[in-house]
C-alpha cells in the first residue's frame, strides 16, 4: 500500500476515496460446492436409472441377417418394445448370424428356455398376408415367451414366425401321415368344415418313413377331439374311383386351393375320453378311410384263389349279398408246394357288426362273428371274385352260399391266431370265360386259310369250266355237222342219181333204208334243233349216221362199179352187203 | 516474452481495488486480513480479484466433468415416426451425418459439440492447476488459452439449438415428432457449467503466480490477497 505510488499521481492516488470498511463475515461453507454434488447426484441418477433399464442381454442365432439393422431393429413382444438389436455379427463358423439385443429391464422373465424368435417380415402363409407394417417400418424380431422354468440367454430364431403362440388356448396334437400332400404349416383344420384350428408344424420322421405334423384346435374345440377321432386330408378335390365307382369330394374352397386337414368321430365308435395334448393320430388319406373300422371291430379272413387277380386292390370291398361287410387287406401270390399250383391268398378283413347282422343273430348272447362264419361256410359259403365295375375292371370279393357242393375240409385253423379261411368258387366271370375261351379255341381250329385256299381253287376251276363251256365248238359243231349234211347231200345225190339209173331195180328195202335214212335225218334234225344236253346222244348219233352214210357210200361206190352186185351180190360177201 | 512485464506494479499491490459493480476505483482500508471492505459509492462488495474464483471454478468444472459422461451416452433427441422411435447420441448423430456424406456438418457437429466442450474441461483443468501450482510457465500462453475457450465456449450450444428447434418445429403427432431427450438436459449443463468455470476463473490469478514465481528475489509479493 504504501511502496511505490507512481510520482506524477500523487494527487490522483490521494484523490481516491478509501473504501468502506465492513464488519468481518464469518465466513461460511461456500454454496458453490452445492453445484458438484447436483451434479454428481444426478448423473448418479441417470446412471442408475440406465442401469436399472437396461435388461439383460441376449444372443439370438438367425439364418440371415436381412432387414436387422444394430440400434434400430427392434424386439417386439404383442407390439411392444422389449429390447433392441445392439450388433448383429457372423456366427464364429460363418453359418449364421448372431444378434446381440439388449432387452428392457422387465424382461428377464420373458426369456425362458423355449421362448421363441423370429423376424417379422411381409408374409403370405396359410391363406394370410402377414407383417404388412413391416413394409414401411422394416423388420422387427417378433417374440413368443414360453411357459418353461430355466432361463436362458442364447437363442436359436425361427424361420418363421410360430403359427400358435405359446398363451393361445387350444392343445396341440400329432398326426402321422404317408406323405404331406399338399398341407402347410398353417394349413387349416376343420371340424364339420368349421374352421377350428391349424398345423403348427410339420416335419419328417427321424426314419424318412412318414411325416408327422403337429396340429393345433382352439380352445372350445379341442375337447371334439377322443381317441376315436380320425384325422383325414380334406386336401383339394378328392376323386376316387373304386368297385363302387365313381366319387367327388371336397371339403371348402379354401382347402381346395391351400389343403387343410379334417377330423370326425365315427358314429358307430364308443364314446372315448377327451385326448391328451401331443396324442398321436394317424392321418389317413380320405373320409372313407378315416371311418374305417379299427382292428377291434374287424376279424380275418383268408381266402385262397386260383384266378387273376388283376383287378383286385387293397381296400377292395368284400360284400355279401350285395351288402359290403369287410375289406381286402392284401392280396399277394405264392406257390403251394403241397398242391403243386400257384395261389393267391387274400387277406380280408370282415366287419363285426355287419356280420353278426347279416349272418346270425345279434345281441350280446349271439356267438361270436368267428362262429356265425365258421358255420356258414359249413352250409355252403364261398368267397367268389366278381368284376364291380365293367370299364375300369375292378374287382371285389363276394360271399355267396353256393347249392350242391361237398363240404369242404376246412383246415384245422392253428390257434386263434390264425385267420378263418373260406373256401373259393371260380367266379362268374370265371366260367364265362372259360366257356368263350373254348368256343374261341373251337373256332380257332377251323383252318380258314386252307379253307379259303380250296375255296379259291374251286372258284378257279369254276371259272375255268365256264371259259372251257364259252369255248365250247358250237359254230364248230354246226360246221362239221353241215359238212356232214353237205357230204351227206352229196351222198345222197348219188344215191339219187343212182336211184334214178336204177330206179326201178332197186329194191323196195332201199326205199325203205333211204325213208328209214329220211326219219334218222329228220329225228336227227330234230336232235340238232335240241337242248345242248342232247348234243352228246346227237353226237354219237351223228357219228352212227356218219357210218352209215359211209357204208352207204360203199354200197353205192359198190353199186357203181357193180351195178350188178345188187342181183348178184358180190364177189366175196357182196350178198351180204346187198342184203343189209 | 517480455520477463519485464512481470513485475509491473498492480492495483493489487497499490492496495486499490475497482469496484465491479459501478466501476469505482477505491483504496482498501489498511487492515489486513479477512477484512472485507464495499464501494463507496455503490456499497457493492469490493474484491481485489474474484472471490473464491479457484475453489468457484473447480466446482463449476468437476460439475460439468461430472455431466459430460451422461451428456454423450444419453440420447439427446427422440425422433418418433411411422416407422418407429429412433434415439440419437451426439455421437450417433455425428456418426450418422459422416455415414450421410455431410462431413463438412459432420465435422462442425463434432468439433463443436464434442471437441469444444472437452477442450473446455481439460484447458480449465489444465489453468486451475496451474493457478494452484503457482507455475510461472509461459503465463501468456496460458492467458491466450483461457481467451480461446472462452470465446469458442458459446458456439457448444450448436447441438442444443438445433434439438430445440426441431423439437419445436417437428411435431406431426403419429407421422414424425421430435422430442429432446435426458442427454440434451445434461449437455446444456455441461455447456453452461464449463461457461461458468471460465467466467469464475480469474486469469489475473495466472499472472499473480507467474509474478510471484520469480519472486524468491523479491519477497514483497500480496500473497494473502491472491485468495
Amino acid at each position: 500500500m504504501n511502496d511505490t505510488p507512481p510520482s506524477g499521481s500523487a494527487d490522483a492516488a490521494d484523490a481516491i476515496p478509501e473504501a468502506v470498511a465492513l464488519p468481518r463475515r464469518r465466513r461460511n461453507l461456500q454454496l458453490v460446492w452445492l453445484v458438484p454434488v447436483l451434479a454428481v447426484l444426478i448423473a448418479l441418477v441417470l446412471g442408475v436409472r440406465a442401469w436399472i433399464d437396461s435388461g439383460p442381454v441376449i444372443t439370438i442365432r438367425f439364418p440371415s441377417a436381412e432387414g436387422l439393422e444394430p440400434g434400430k431393429t427392434r424386439i417386439r413382444y404383442k407390439s411392444v418394445d422389449i429390447g433392441t438389436v445392439k450388433a448383429v455379427r457372423l456366427s464364429a463358423d460363418r453359418n449364421a448370424v448372431v444378434v446381440v439385443a439388449e432387452m428392457a429391464n422387465g424382461a428377464q422373465n420373458m426369456l425362458r428356455e423355449d421362448t421363441r424368435f423370429w423376424v417379422v417380415r411381409p408374409r403370405f402363409a396359410g391363406g394370410e398376408l402377414t407383417g404388412l407394417s413391416t413394409l414401411l417400418s422394416g423388420a422387427y424380431i417378433g417374440v413368443d415367451v414360453g411357459k418353461s422354468e430355466n432361463a436362458r440367454r442364447d437363442f436359436t430364431g425361427l424361420d418363421a414366425p410360430p403359427s400358435i403362440t405359446t398363451d393361445e388356448p387350444g392343445r396341440e396334437f400329432v398326426l402321422r401321415s404317408a406323405d404331406l400332400g399338399s398341407i402347410d404349416v398353417g394349413s387349416p383344420v376343420y371340424y364339420r368344415r368349421i374352421n377350428v384350428g391349424k398345423v403348427t408344424a410339420i416335419g419328417l420322421d427321424a426314419d424318412g418313413r412318414g411325416v408327422n405334423l403337429r396340429v393345433f384346435l382352439h380352445t372350445p374345440y379341442e375337447g371334439l377331439v377322443t381317441r376315436n377321432t380320425r384325422f383325414w386330408h380334406a386336401s383339394g378335390v378328392d376323386l376316387s374311383l373304386d368297385g363302387g365307382g365313381i366319387k367327388l369330394q371336397t371339403q371348402s374352397l379354401v382347402s381346395v386351393l391351400l389343403g387343410g386337414i379334417a377330423f370326425g368321430t365315427p358314429e358307430a365308435a364308443a364314446p372315448a375320453a377327451a385326448a391328451a395334448a401331443d396324442h398321436v393320430f394317424t392321418l389317413f388319406t380320405d373320409e372313407a378311410r378315416a371311418m374305417k373300422r379299427s382292428a377291434g371291430e374287424v376279424m380275418p379272413l383268408l381266402a385262397h384263389f386260383k384266378e387273376s387277380m388283376r383287378g383286385l386292390t387293397p381296400g377292395a370291398p368284400v360284400d355279401f349279398r350285395g351288402v359290403v361287410v369287410g375289406e381286402v387287406k392284401s392280396v399277394e401270390i405264392n406257390f403251394d408246394t403241397e398242391a403243386r399250383e400257384i395261389r393267391a391268398p387274400v387277406q380280408m378283413v370282415l366287419y363285426r357288426d355287419l356280420i353278426r347282422a347279416s349272418v346270425g343273430g345279434s345281441g350280446p348272447d349271439a356267438a361270436s362273428a368267428e362262429d356265425l362264419l365258421q358255420r356258414a361256410i359249413a352250409r355252403g359259403l364261398r368267397a367268389q371274385l366278381r368284376i364291380g365295375n365293367l370299364i375300369t375292371g375292378q374287382r371285389h370279393v363276394a360271399l355267396e352260399f353256393a347249392r350242391g357242393l361237398p363240404v369242404p375240409k376246412l383246415p384245422a385253423s392253428e390257434g386263434a391266431a390264425a385267420p378263418l379261411e373260406i373256401p373259393t368258387l371260380p367266379g362268374g366271370l370265371e366260367d364265362l370265360q372259360a366257356t368263350l375261351t373254348h368256343i374261341a379255341k373251337t373256332i380257332e381250329r377251323v383252318p380258314f386259310d386252307e379253307l379259303a385256299i380250296d375255296m379259291r381253287a374251286a372258284l378257279k376251276s369254276l371259272r375255268a369250266l365256264l371259259d372251257k363251256a364259252g369255248q365250247l365248238p358250237l359254230a364248230d359243231l354246226t360246221a362239221e355237222l353241215r359238212a356232214t349234211l353237205a357230204s351227206l347231200d352229196v351222198a345222197l345225190r348219188r344215191a339219187d342219181l343212182v336211184l334214178r339209173q336204177f330206179d326201178e331195180t332197186l329194191a323196195p328195202g332201199l326205199g325203205a333204208a333211204i325213208s328209214e335214212t329220211r326219219q334218222t335225218m329228220k329225228a336227227a334234225n330234230e336232235l340238232l334243233t335240241s337242248d345242248a344236253p342232247a348234243q352228246q346222244d346227237l353226237r354219237n348219233a351223228l357219228q352212227e349216221l356218219g357210218r352209215a352214210a359211209q357204208s352207204m357210200r360203199e354200197l353205192t361206190d359198190l353199186l357203181q362199179r357193180r351195178p350188178d352186185a345188187l342181183l348178184r351180190g358180190r364177189p366175196a360177201d357182196g350178198g351180204t352187203e346187198g342184203k343189209r | 516474452m517480455n520477463r519485464s512485464l512481470l513485475s509491473v506494479p498492480t492495483a493489487a499491490a497499490a492496495g486499490l481495488a475497482r469496484c465491479h459493480a459501478c466501476g469505482l476505483l477505491s483504496r482498501l482500508p489498511a487492515a489486513a486480513g479477512d477484512a472485507q471492505a464495499a464501494c463507496p459509492r455503490c456499497g457493492a462488495v469490493l474484491h481485489l480479484r474474484r472471490p473464491a474464483s479457484v475453489a468457484r471454478t473447480w466446482a463449476y468444472l468437476s460439475a460439468a466433468a461430472v455431466l459430460y459422461v451422461p451428456a454423450n451416452v444419453l440420447p439427446v433427441m427422440r425422433s418418433g415416426s411411422l416407422f418407429g422411435v429412433q434415439e440419437d447420441t451426439i455421437l450417433s448423430g455425428v456418426v450418422f451425418l459422416w455415414q450421410d456424406g455431410s462431413w463438412f456438418l459432420a465435422a462442425l457437429v463434432f468439433i463443436a459439440s464434442i471437441v469444444v466442450p472437452l477442450a473446455k474441461l481439460l484447458v480449465l483443468f489444465f489453468l486451475l492447476l496451474g493457478v494452484q501450482w503457482r507455475s510461472a510457465w509461459r503465463p501468456q500462453w496460458r492467458t491466450r488459452l483461457y481467451r480461446t475457450i472462452e470465446y469458442l465456449g458459446r458456439w457448444s450450444m450448436l447441438d442444443i439449438y438445433v434439438v430445440t428447434l426441431l423439437a419445436a418445429l417437428v411435431q406431426v403427432q403419429s407421422l414424425a415428432a421430435i422430442q429432446a431427450g435426458p442427454g440434451a438436459v445434461a449437455f446444456g449443463a455441461v455447456v453452461v457449467l464449463t461457461m461458468l468455470a471460465s467466467q469464475s476463473f480469474d486469469p489475473r490469478l495466472i499472472w499473480d503466480a507467474a509474478a510471484a514465481a520469480p519472486a524468491t528475489a523479491r519477497p514483497p509479493a500480496p500473497t494473502e490477497a491472491v485468495r
